[in-house]
């Protein structure tokens, strides 16, 4: 998937900030790109699948 | 991206198939394409959306185009009529375009479900996208295309004139929605509420923990009370088994005993047995000797008989030497004899002589003088005061007899002195045996065991119960343990939900902020290049720029830099220069379709705007009327700038449009 150049610095700024890994906050934004460009999850999996990536997270 | 060949079949007025390439050339960007009202230029435009968006694009153009009856609201109504009649229903739009270096075929197809198609419903959409050389189908090609162009996008990219003035508004909910969704904020904002929704339950969840943890609190204060309880009455469980135990044993010491009482009755019973046996055995030994001594009593011989005995012996050794018992025997054989002859049958003697009368008349005289001798011998004999050896004989007989009777008596007397002694023994050992034992604590025995059976039933009972109630407890113990393994699984999992949603409150203020600082940013982005798009347009009406205040409210800004409603002669150029603004500011490399974009303006205004096209993207597709080329220089701005220039036209017999190159 493609990404703005703006957003990107963004999460990367985002990710420092609120001391969050810059790669889950692309997978979550990812995620739901692809569900809203009917590419991933459907909406009622999508909850699951973030928390599923959270729980990914924490586990590393 | 790059538009490279646009093929329509059976697409509105364009049947049966209408292929139309577009040029690329450098430093000139424009396609343009001219034609009079229905001749087929929303057609172009809307075959573009259709091909990428499928009928949402066509719901979203209807939206715009509220007023206008003509205009199409789904895919029934774009496919072209002959296909409707012909009952294929079939509509196709092939898509050929360029996007990172790589080639993109792209085919939107349409079919009827049924022989003759009525409704939208009867027809079927498909959309099928290949990449480069690859002859297999992409897996998502609706989701590729909307990478490289999503929906929400493209309408600042692909739009209509007559919908362009809602983006200059004092304030407006679709400058809002533009905005955001050129940016992409909606789906960061989604993904921020969906995270924040998430969070939300982990909270919940957490609250759960929380209560599970309580009630792992209250189990694990059960399970403590249960153990205790169950240690407790383990123990007394024990320490009355034991007692039990002990009992038993001491019920079998006793009942040992008890069969010793037993065992004492029977020896009485022997005992008594016994002395009637030993009394009945004295009096027949009493009467024996009795009978012993009377008979000793009146053979005073007895003694004697001993010394008869040699007395008899004696005799008889001179006995054969006696001559009157010697005549007497001779004589009696002759009387003997003579009664023989005188036998009226014998009519011989034994010498052979005849006996005759004188015979026998002698004869009894013989007996009768013999008879006469032996009578004188007898009384002789008789005289004599030494007994006969017959006397003695018979004498020694009953002396001996007696000797046997008395030898009998003795034996007998002797067996039942044996056994009278064998029965005192008895008796004494029986009565030993009776006087050894605590009769006293035997007849207390039975008692104790009656008391001890009692006191077993009662403890088999209590053990009883209390291994049910130990058995309660070993198995509330059992479900609390397994109750409390099964919260501290799920304990386990609140640290992972703790964590869980401690990152996710930090993800959504991340989302948060992120949205906030791309709105700002952007729309720094928006303002700059949408000033500079107004500015190039209208240069000289001396403002300074567009602005969009928080509200999204867009405004001029006056040479002094307050800010100005834009009035009903700008509000095209706002439009354009905002849409320009947000072209830019979404950083997508796709090309701007415009139609009917100058209709609406002047001409001072068509000529600026049209010089300043080429700034919107690489690749232009104009649809214009032949109106909005009659302003002065606007034909000329734009041939310079354009790669191609083409006609369309419609066949009035059978309302189906050309495209026809004119440059």
């Amino acid at each position: 998937m493609r990404q703005d150049p703006v957003l990107k610095q963004l999460i990367r700024e985002a990710a420092k900030k609120f001391d969050v890994p810059e790669k889950l906050i692309n997978d979550i934004i990812l995620e739901e790109k692809l569900r809203r460009y009917q590419m991933g999850s459907e909406k009622r999996f999508i909850e699951e699948k973030l928390r599923t990536i959270l729980e990914e997270y924490i586990a590393k | 991206m790059k538009f490279i060949q646009l093929t329509m079949e059976y697409f509105r007025s364009y049947a049966p198939k209408v292929e139309i390439k577009f040029q690329n050339k450098n430093n000139k960007p424009l396609s343009i394409f001219t034609g009079e009202n229905g001749a087929g230029k929303t057609s172009i435009y809307l075959a573009i959306v259709w091909a990428l968006y499928g009928e949402d694009a066509i719901l979203r153009f209807a939206e715009t185009r509220k007023k206008d009856e003509q205009a199409p609201k789904n895919n029934f109504d774009l496919v072209n009529k002959d296909s409707i009649a012909n009952g294929s229903g079939f509509m196709r739009v092939s898509l050929v375009f360029e996007h990172d270096s790589e080639k993109y075929y792209l085919f939107r197809t349409v079919r009827s479900r049924t022989p003759s198609p009525k409704k939208n419903g009867d027809l079927t959409e498909d959309l099928t996208l290949r990449r480069g050389a690859s002859a297999k189908d992409e897996n998502y090609p609706q989701g590729l295309v909307n990478d490289i162009l999503p929906l929400d996008a493209s309408q600042f990219f692909f739009f209509d004139g007559e919908d362009v003035r809602k983006y200059s508004g004092a304030t407006s909910d679709d400058t809002e929605e533009a905005i955001e969704r050129v940016l992409g904020i909606p789906e960061i904002r989604e993904a921020r509420v969906d995270v924040q929704k998430l969070d939300r339950k982990l909270l919940n969840q957490m609250g759960e923990e929380e209560a599970i943890s309580d009630e792992l609190r209250k189990v694990t204060q059960l399970l403590a009370t249960a153990k205790d309880e169950y240690e407790g009455f383990t123990k007394t469980l024990n320490a009355r088994r034991k007692e039990l135990e002990k009992l038993n044993s001491e019920l079998i010491h006793m009942e040992a005993k008890r069969e010793s009482i037993k065992e004492i009755a029977e020896l009485n019973a022997n005992l008594k047995s016994l002395r009637t046996e030993s009394d009945t055995t004295k009096r027949s030994y009493d009467e024996l000797v009795e009978q012993r001594d009377a008979l000793v009593k009146n053979l005073p011989f007895f003694l004697v008989a001993p010394k008869v005995r040699e007395i008899l012996d004696r005799f008889k050794k001179t006995a054969g030497t006696d001559d009157l018992s010697r005549q007497i025997n001779a004589l009696t054989s002759k009387v003997s004899l003579v009664d023989e002859l005188l036998n009226e049958s014998v009519k011989q003697c034994y010498c052979g002589t005849d006996l005759d009368s004188s015979h026998r008349s002698h004869l009894r005289h013989f007996k009768s003088s013999f008879e006469k001798q032996l009578l004188e011998l007898r009384e002789k004999s008789s005289r004599k005061t030494t007994p006969s050896i017959e006397e003695i004989q018979y004498v020694l007989g009953r002396i001996e007899s007696i000797n046997l009777d008395f030898g009998k008596y003795e034996q007998r007397i002797n067996v039942l002195k044996l056994k009278l002694l064998e029965l005192d023994d008895k008796v004494r050992e029986t009565e030993a045996k009776i006087k050894g034992s605590n009769v006293k604590e035997a007849e207390s025995i039975q008692d104790l065991i009656e008391k001890s059976r009692r006191k077993q039933g009662s403890l088999e009972s209590e053990i009883r119960n209390l291994e049910g109630i130990v058995g309660e407890k070993g198995s509330l113990c059992q479900k609390l343990e397994s109750s409390l393994g099964k919260n501290q699984l799920k304990q386990g999992k609140f640290s992972t939900i703790s964590a869980c949603h401690s990152l996710a409150e930090k993800l959504s203020s991340a989302l948060d902020w992120i949205v906030d600082e791309m709105y700002a940013q952007k729309k720094d982005i928006i303002v700059e290049n949408a000033s500079r798009f107004f500015l190039n347009v209208a240069p000289k009406e001396g403002y300074k720029g567009i602005n969009i205040e928080d509200n999204y409210s867009i405004w001029l800004l006056d040479k002094n830099g307050m800010r100005e409603k834009p009035s009903e002669g700008y509000k095209e150029l706002v439009a354009l220069s905002f849409i320009y603004g947000l072209n830019k500011a979404a950083s997508y490399n796709a090309p701007v379709v415009m139609d009917f974009v100058l209709g609406r303006l002047d001409s001072y205004r068509q000529l600026a705007v049209a010089t300043n096209f080429r700034d919107f993207a690489e690749q232009i597709i104009l649809l214009l009327l032949d109106t909005e080329l009659m302003a002065e220089g606007v034909n000329t701005k734009l041939d310079s700038m354009a790669a191609q220039k083409c006609l369309i036209s419609r066949n009035l017999k059978n309302g189906r449009s050309s495209v026809e190159v004119t440059n």
